[in-house]
């Protein structure tokens, strides 16, 4: 009878999985032959193996680095900005003795930016931080301010103000999930700390924290991944721009592959951005397999 | 942390505090909202409010041809990904919630690795792939590839659906006589509907709000979603925004509010999978 039970668990997986290596396996791997073997441009490439000429170009391109930085800077600030905000969002609903429908209507409300569609959402802020229709620079300009309010359009600000759209718009993602890690806190644990005479900030930090590391880690390594190969919104709002100030992987990688159309430099840079993926990854997952 | 009582000062207080920053935060898509009402003569500079409201940008933007064949294109692709997706999911999230076999907590792992593979490469080969088969400028790689990157989290969310329902009612049909899928299908199903649609619902948004497959796999105008369609409609250099903006309402407003419902249905999906959407 058990052996039974294996083929029909297998019957019932097979299908997916068949999906998956048809449409991600296989994918994964022809991405990794067009790093190593197609030069040139075009999708009727020469299948040589090129001596990681590409890897070599994209190594000394001499843009590497400062998209790498802006890159870093880019998911890591998101990433920080997402967890402080989306913890103390979570914890504000928790802790506060107020009415239950209340809190649920605001928790409502907060998940609002992580439900708007990604591309509306850059819109929206193209809009909003626009220099002529943007409620910003009219209330400037109609309390007589001089400043020239284009953030979007100067290379300092770029990248910060597409940054802190990301941040708007999956704080309450963060916070939809720690507030549900926070409300299967035993409250036992709460009441111990107080007979042993804790105050307020030490059971946030010796309890609260505590309980919730393994998921806030595993979303923040979730996040620093996904969002520094996030696509979207850099591209509609600034286009890595002005002047590649806000220009990401991501975007170098669809400049590369869909305007040059250089698929084997752009899957080479590509690779490099997943392989820093999978380092995060299992950096966050040892650390958290440590307990 | 915990707080029972607080004094009636700062009772006040909290609810007047939160409601503020709950309002300022949102206060951007507010704003989009009251400019869709602003009317298409009404420069911008005028104010940052409307100084006069109508609906007729509303009208004009559902008399689109453009926009509603983009609309319905979203509609087309979203339908059938998520479609896929549960016939695809439904029996893989049965299988790992009910069955432990070899393999089972690889595989499960493999799940949680396929989202952290950079869509921008998936973009590359699928577009390779696409163009080699004449699937190029179509609405095929486009639901293959919804399909694709929803599907990890379409399984482990049916899995806690499934894993939920006692074992006992799938016995006893088996007992009568039902296959194992027989009794998937007949007695599993039915009970687990909200689950289901609220998965169907969710995998439907995402595949709605997906942007890069759809600008990189399609070419033609009258072939593009509504996401490239907004997105090309920013970058012109005469932006008609009287039109814009509606149809950016009309395009998320719909599925915030079905994302309310749903959400309670996801939630343990999301922890395990954290698929941010």
């Amino acid at each position: 009878m058990p052996k039974i039970r294996i083929h029909t668990a297998y019957w019932f997986v097979l299908p997916a999985m068949l999906f998956f290596i048809l449409l991600a396996i296989y994918p994964s791997g022809y991405v990794l032959f067009l790093s190593l073997f197609a030069t040139g441009k075009g999708t009727a490439f020469s299948a040589d193996f090129s001596n990681f000429s590409n890897f070599i170009a994209v190594w000394n391109h001499h843009n590497f680095s400062k998209i790498l930085v802006q890159t870093l800077i880019y998911a890591g600030g998101a990433t920080l900005l997402h967890a402080f905000l989306g913890f103390t969002f979570a914890l504000l609903l928790n802790i506060l003795p107020l009415n239950k429908t209340y809190i649920r209507t605001m928790r409502t409300v907060f998940l609002i930016p992580w439900a708007i569609t990604p591309t509306v959402v850059a819109i929206l802020f193209r809009l909003v931080l626009h220099p002529q229709v943007g409620p910003i620079a009219i209330f400037l300009k109609s309390i007589g301010s001089p400043v020239v309010f284009a953030p979007l359009g100067q290379t300092d600000s770029a990248l910060l103000f597409v940054t802190l759209t990301n941040v708007w718009m999956f704080t309450p993602f963060y916070m939809l999930m720690i507030l549900s890690a926070l409300q299967a806190i035993d409250l036992g644990l709460y009441e111990a700390a107080v007979v042993d005479g804790a105050n307020g900030y030490q059971q946030i930090f010796f309890i609260t924290i505590p309980s919730i590391r393994n998921l806030l880690l595993t979303l923040m390594m979730f996040d620093f991944v996904s969002t520094a190969a996030y696509f979207d919104l850099t591209w509609i709002m600034t286009q890595g721009g002005p002047v590649l100030s806000s220009e990401i992987i991501p975007t170098w990688v669809y400049r590369t592959a869909f305007q040059s159309f250089e698929f084997g430099k752009a899957s080479a840079i590509g690779m490099i951005l997943f392989t820093i993926s999978v380092i995060v990854s299992i950096i966050v997952l040892r650390v958290i397999n440590r307990e | 942390m915990l707080i029972t009582k607080l004094s009636v000062w700062k009772k006040a207080l909290s609810y007047i505090g939160l409601t503020l920053v709950a309002i300022i935060y949102i206060s951007p898509f507010l704003w989009m909202i009251m400019s869709s009402f602003r009317p298409a003569s009404e420069p911008f500079a005028l104010g940052i409010f409307p100084q006069s409201w109508t609906i007729q940008n509303y009208f004009r933007t559902l008399q689109d041809p453009e926009l509603l064949m983009s609309f319905f294109n979203s509609f087309k692709v979203a339908a059938i990904s998520a479609g896929l997706a549960l016939v695809l999911g439904i029996p893989a999230g049965y299988g790992f919630a009910r069955f432990g076999f070899k393999g089972r907590s690889f595989l499960m792992s493999f799940l949680m690795v396929v989202p952290t593979f950079p869509g921008i490469l998936l973009a590359i080969t699928l577009f390779v792939m696409a163009v080699r088969v004449g699937l190029y400028d179509t609405h095929y790689p486009l639901i293959l590839a919804n399909t694709l990157i929803n599907l990890p989290f379409t399984i482990w969310n049916l899995r806690t659906v499934f894993a939920a329902v006692s074992r006992e009612i799938e016995e006893s049909a088996m007992v009568e006589g039902c296959s194992r899928f027989q009794a998937l299908v007949k007695v599993v199903l039915p009970i687990t509907v909200p689950g289901l649609a609220a998965t169907y619902a969710f995998v439907y948004i995402l595949s709605w709000n997906e942007y890069l497959f759809a600008t990189t796999f399609i070419s033609t105008s009258e072939k593009r979603l509504i996401t490239t369609t907004m997105a090309s409609a920013i970058g012109q250099f005469n932006v008609d925004y009287a039109k814009l903006i509606p149809a950016a309402i009309l395009s998320t407003l719909p599925l915030i509010i079905l994302f309310m419902f749903i959400q309670r249905y996801i939630i343990k999906g999301l922890a395990m999978g954290s698929t941010k959407g």
